[in-house]
């Protein structure tokens, strides 16, 4: 079996491989854009090879010159991270035909989840309960789509078939505007996208983020290790994790995370996952699965006590997982505050060179950060330079510890949007818990920023 | 405006050799900054990114084991000390059957090669001086 893993990233998830990497005893090679030679995981790495210039077309998604590197530095195995080509069965499957190992799942299982209509169609198969729809593009005739959408049930949504970006949407909450909505959006859609062919949806007024991470082996094994909630975002980009959910009984987190434990099992999924759901009145719709490890993996780390990272290299070593789901137990409660470089009221990203950081500490605060003094924060990539995670036996104390973190948290040179954090670690409905995935851009809107807008900018 | 339009307006600005540009119309403000070749900030913690931004000669075009002598004529492709052109082969990177060109960077005299013989050698290593 592999000694050696090739780490395909860059930035906080490079250490963090590393790091699973150097307890399991295994050698590291940091396969780097030339943007990236100051990087942390760069300078520890056992061997690191530069895989071209700073743009991430010709370096973290150069397939060629990845797969070069790994056989060329004695790489048995590569860790995608997330991002860049984590989801890329292309990819996965370039490094299965060079005869290494991808950490993570088989190129047919990312395929087939990476496509919305089979993945949507597997869910289906597998029994995990999806968004309801017509399955298929409306038919002319009204009366069948007014029979669909009564059994869908109102408020509806009528999407393009052929494309996105809302062009050919329309929300209807009655059946009276139906027939007008369908026409009106099948004119839109092929003025737009050149297909006429619309589908029919629940629109979801109020819904939650709530996602099931599951970890399973090459022998048959799943497990799932819980839920992060995920409902702050700000376009669609989280900005807070979670876990547990708030509000949400154990019994129905149980049923869908054998749902989907069970759906690894007939899907042949291997690795971690995450499977990704909106939660609306108590209902779970599924949305979409993630095959790599994700950002906000260290929340359940610190709520289950299983390391995510180092279980994704055990399985790609064709171990059998070293627990079942009796043995998973959720202790506490565990919040992430994603930090990135970026100015916190205009959103604008901010990179630059690090004077000082000094990260926070004490008891539950981990920071997984690849972040050091007189490191400079290139344009090129993802704005995202700390992942700030607290715990707590309840949600209020890892809340009380979180605002502290921030407090001590200091870092010159470049502006993040820890600000923000602060704003939000003090606002009721975050301390409430249980709001929806919309609360912060309404946030935004009625002026959350404004009114604090001065004090920590500098 | 639209992407196209945006990308012809970047590429003007790149012919005429200025740094950026910046217009507004009614709600719609732009603003172009084009990156300098060489890097402004400089990165004094890491002295061999210096050396490396200041090294004029032959550099790696991408991952592979340098070769001294082309692996099928056994030869060097260009004696040391020959003139060479810019754009011209001096020398091959192998990954396994496929080979690579390594070429000059600019016209000059090709100096001795500064990694030996089956390293392997990543994007930008220097591999040859160019005199």
């Amino acid at each position: 079996m592999f000694d050696t893993v090739l780490i395909a990233n860059r930035g906080e998830i490079a250490l963090r491989i590393l790091r699973a990497c150097r307890d399991l005893g295994l050698k590291t090679v940091a396969a780097h854009s030339e943007a990236d030679v100051e990087l942390r995981h760069v300078a520890l790495a056992d061997r690191a090879i530069c895989i071209g210039p700073a743009p991430s077309a010709q370096s973290y998604l150069n397939i060629g010159e990845i797969i070069a590197a790994a056989r060329l530095a004695g790489a048995g195995a590569v860790h995608p991270g997330y991002g860049f080509l984590a989801e890329s069965a292309a990819f996965a499957e370039a490094v299965e035909e060079a005869g290494l190992v991808f950490i993570g799942p088989s190129s047919a299982a990312i395929r087939m989840m990476g496509d919305k209509v089979s993945a949507k169609r597997a869910m289906i198969a597998a029994g995990v309960p999806c968004v309801p729809g017509s399955e298929d593009a409306l038919p002319q005739d009204g009366a069948a789509v007014r029979a669909t959408a009564a059994a869908v049930g109102y408020p509806v949504i009528v999407k393009a078939a052929g494309g996105g970006g809302g062009r050919g949407m329309r929300i209807v909450r009655e059946e009276a505007a139906l027939a007008e909505a369908v026409s009106l959006a099948r004119e839109e859609a092929g003025r737009a996208f050149g297909n006429p062919e619309v589908y029919l949806e629940k629109f979801l007024e109020h819904p939650r983020h709530v996602e099931i991470q599951v970890l399973a082996d090459r022998h048959g094994n799943a497990v799932w290790l819980g839920e992060r909630d995920c409902s702050m975002q700000r376009r669609h980009q989280k900005i807070i994790e979670e876990a547990p959910a708030p509000g949400i009984a154990r019994e129905a987190i149980a049923e869908i995370g054998d749902l989907c434990a069970e759906a690894c099992l007939s899907i042949s999924y291997t690795g971690a996952g995450t499977f990704e759901f909106l939660y609306e009145d108590g209902r779970f719709y599924f949305i979409e699965m993630n095959t790599r490890v994700q950002v906000e993996h260290p929340v359940t780390e610190l709520v289950t006590g299983i390391d995510i990272v180092r279980e994704q290299i055990l399985i790609a070593q064709g171990e059998e997982l070293s627990f079942g789901q009796q043995d998973v137990r959720i202790r506490g409660h565990a919040l992430e505050c994603r930090i990135n470089a970026e100015d916190p009221f205009s959103f604008r990203p901010h990179p630059g060179r690090v004077e000082r950081w000094t990260p926070p500490g004490g008891p539950g605060i981990r920071v997984d950060s690849h972040l050091y003094g007189g490191y400079t924060v290139p344009p090129h990539y993802d704005s995202l330079v700390a992942k700030l995670l607290a715990y707590g036996a309840t949600r209020a104390e890892a809340v009380r510890r979180m605002r502290g973190a921030l407090a001590e948290m200091e870092v010159a040179g470049i502006a993040t949007n820890a600000p923000l954090h602060r704003i939000l670690m003090e606002e009721p409905g975050f301390a409430a818990g249980g709001f929806d995935i919309h609360h912060l851009e309404r946030l935004i809107e009625g002026g959350l920023l404004e009114v604090r807008g001065g004090d920590d900018a500098g | 405006m639209t992407l196209d339009e945006i990308e012809r307006l970047a590429a003007l600005c790149v012919r005429a050799g200025i740094g950026g540009i910046e217009l507004a119309e009614a709600g719609f403000s732009l603003r172009i900054c084009l990156e300098p070749a060489a890097a402004e900030t400089p990165m004094p913690s890491i002295e061999a990114s210096q050396a490396k931004a200041a090294f004029k000669g032959v550099r790696a075009p991408g991952v592979g084991v340098f070769r001294h002598c082309h692996p099928a004529t056994g030869r060097p492709v260009v004696e040391t000390g020959s003139a060479v052109r810019e754009g011209e082969t001096v020398g091959v990177l192998q990954d396994g059957p496929r080979l690579r060109a390594v070429t000059a960077p600019a016209d000059g005299v090709l100096g001795a090669a500064l990694v030996e013989d089956g390293a392997v050698v990543g994007y930008g290593t220097p591999l040859y001086a160019l005199l």
